[in-house]
């Protein structure tokens, strides 16, 4: 059976730090990219368990990518994370296809239950 | 509440008997109110209006001196825009009564919906006026917070996806297309009933396009790959006012614990409430079957399923697969930025020969992968994936009667004891049968008796 695989792209912190252990928990394959073009290789290259991806330096270039994510791997879950209170960014996220967007006042220790419930789910 | 004070000594003319307040001489309150960003108007005890602020004047696009002294009346049928919003100022019975209270009341064109809080003044003699202030809810289909023209045109490129053009008549496409475009015109929740992978979140989508909350976001609720409290959250609790949502889609309610059901099925049924998204609930079963197991609240599925489209799998409608690998060639067009624009007649007989087990989804990738692949502007056979070229020949499709006819029954049954809220009688009455055989056709198929005739 293949190893479930977490793609992230630009997470760092203590955020990163919680899907290391998460994926550690569940035995996945962390995949943590900070560039676009790795990001995007890795996401047309292998089937992914998860995406999660920060929308902080480069909305454009950020947002472009989670909708392109979406479109092209409709199954796959992709988190979206934010640091600063945007609902406007947050509702965009959602829309583009975020399974779960995680922006303030929701605080980021919501990331290990959502990761637990995605990875334990089936694709719809 | 200073604020109320401040006014009711102003209107008594008294001079300053507040502690800490300016002289009331040399205090201006009609420039006070003016400053005020939130919509402020003040009635005398006749209803009549003495004074509205600049940012009542902004909301309603009239100005004091065209409505001072007009009566403020609630009327049943209003033509006129000044007696709409003078209709929409005008006191309930408490404030009249000398209670402070709040309404929202619906005001016409884009300033949408109005919580106007009632402060009573009060004198000595009774009644002296009325202060309104008002706060403006987002209104249903008012566009969010501008976003940058780059953020615009991604929205609006994703937006473009999901549309359905007019499909060949007489096809289960085309149904869809009446059903969608009646569904878009209402607020009701609707029940969209699939397969995996057959296209409801797309459906959702397209329902959301097309309807008056389409300026306002969309957002697809897994119940199954998110945490109960997160969901419910999203759909009952202020998230979705912040973001402003104009539709939810919740997939797979039945993933829920029957606790977030129960809350859901409640705000589901509460029609009135046009600020709040839109629900449109998928179900990836047949949530008949889920009710009978007690996976799914009954309430529940009550509430979302007045208006129910049913989308077919794909095998069921092979007759439209040159229409739907057209719509997803665009698709992948516009994805991958290749040019392919048709597919070879043998690669297409080969798909027709395929059952298709994954549906819409697994059409959409076998074409975005062909186009990736294919080296001229046609898609060839060698660029199908191999289970495809090699598949089994198409199983026969069975097509059982009883089963079938069961289900036909089921559904009949259910929906002619909600039309008569749950009277057997009556329900035997309208289907024709005698009483004694309903109740045993029920117990056969499993829906629970609750009689409200007896």
């Amino acid at each position: 059976m293949q190893q479930a695989q977490i793609l992230t792209f630009g997470i760092e912190g203590p955020l990163a730090q919680r899907l290391r252990e998460v994926a550690e928990a569940r035995r996945c394959w962390l995949r943590e990219t900070s560039q676009l073009s790795a990001c995007r290789n890795l996401l047309q290259s292998s089937p992914m368990s998860a995406f999660v991806l920060l929308l902080r330096h480069d909305l454009d270039r950020e947002l472009a990518l989670l909708d392109e994510a979406h479109a092209c791997l409709p199954g796959m879950p992709i988190v979206a994370v934010g640091d600063t209170d945007h609902p406007v960014l947050a509702g965009l996220a959602w829309e583009l296809g975020a399974t779960f967007v995680l922006f303030p006042p929701t605080p980021i220790e919501t990331i290990s239950d959502v990761m637990d419930r995605i990875l334990s789910s089936e694709a719809p | 509440m200073a604020l109320v004070e401040l006014l009711w000594h102003v209107h008594l003319g008294t001079r300053n008997t507040m502690n800490d307040q300016p002289s009331l001489d040399s205090f201006r309150w009609q420039s006070f109110f003016q400053h005020s960003a939130q919509p402020v108007f003040l009635l005398n005890r006749r209803r009549r209006l003495l004074f509205a602020n600049r940012a009542w004047e902004a909301c309603t696009g009239l100005t004091l001196a065209e409505v001072r002294g007009r009566v403020c009346r609630r009327r049943s049928s209003v033509e006129d825009r000044e007696e709409a919003v003078l209709g929409a100022c005008a006191p309930p019975a408490d404030a009249l009564a000398g209670r402070a209270c709040q309404v929202r009341r619906r005001l016409p064109g884009p300033s949408g919906w109005w919580e106007i809080q009632y402060q009573p003044l009060l004198s000595e003699s009774g009644l002296l006026g009325i202060l309104g202030v008002v706060r403006v809810l987002s209104a249903p289909g008012a566009a969010p917070p501008p976003l940058p023209d780059k953020l615009m045109a991604l929205r609006d490129r994703s937006a473009a996806r999901y549309r359905l053009d007019e499909p060949p008549e007489g096809s289960a496409n085309a149904r869809l297309f009446e059903q969608a475009s009646l569904a878009a015109q209402t607020h009701s929740p609707i029940a969209i009933v699939g397969e995996p992978g057959v296209g409801k979140e797309w459906l959702a989508r397209v329902i959301h396009g097309r309807g008056d909350g389409r300026q306002r976001f969309f957002a697809r609720l897994d119940a199954d790959r998110l945490p109960g409290p997160i969901v419910g959250d999203m759909i009952l609790g202020h998230p979705n006012r912040a973001m402003n949502m104009g539709t939810i889609y919740l997939h797979d309610p039945a993933a829920l614990s029957l606790e977030w059901q129960g809350r859901i099925a409640e705000f589901a049924s509460l029609r009135n409430q046009p600020e709040a998204p839109r629900l449109i609930v998928g179900f990836r079963n047949d949530p008949g079957a889920d009710v009978q197991a007690k996976r799914l609240l009954e309430d529940l599925y009550y509430a979302v399923s007045s208006l129910t489209i049913s989308i077919p799998p794909l095998r069921e409608r092979l007759a439209e697969l040159p229409y739907l690998v057209d719509v997803f060639l665009d698709r992948a067009r516009m994805l991958t930025g290749r040019t392919t624009k048709s597919i070879s007649s043998e690669a297409m007989n080969v798909m027709r020969g395929y059952v298709w087990p994954n549906n819409l989804r697994e059409l959409q990738d076998v074409i975005l992968d062909a186009c990736r692949r294919a080296k001229g502007e046609r898609i060839e056979l060698a660029e199908l994936p191999f289970h495809l070229k090699n598949g089994p020949l198409p199983v026969e499709r069975r097509l059982p009667l009883d089963r079938l006819l069961e289900q036909v029954e089921r559904r009949l049954i259910a929906l002619t004891l909600k039309l008569t809220d749950g009277n057997q009688t009556r329900t035997a009455e309208l289907l024709e049968v005698w009483r004694p055989r309903l109740l045993r056709r029920m117990k056969a198929l499993g829906l629970e008796s609750s009689d409200s005739s007896s």
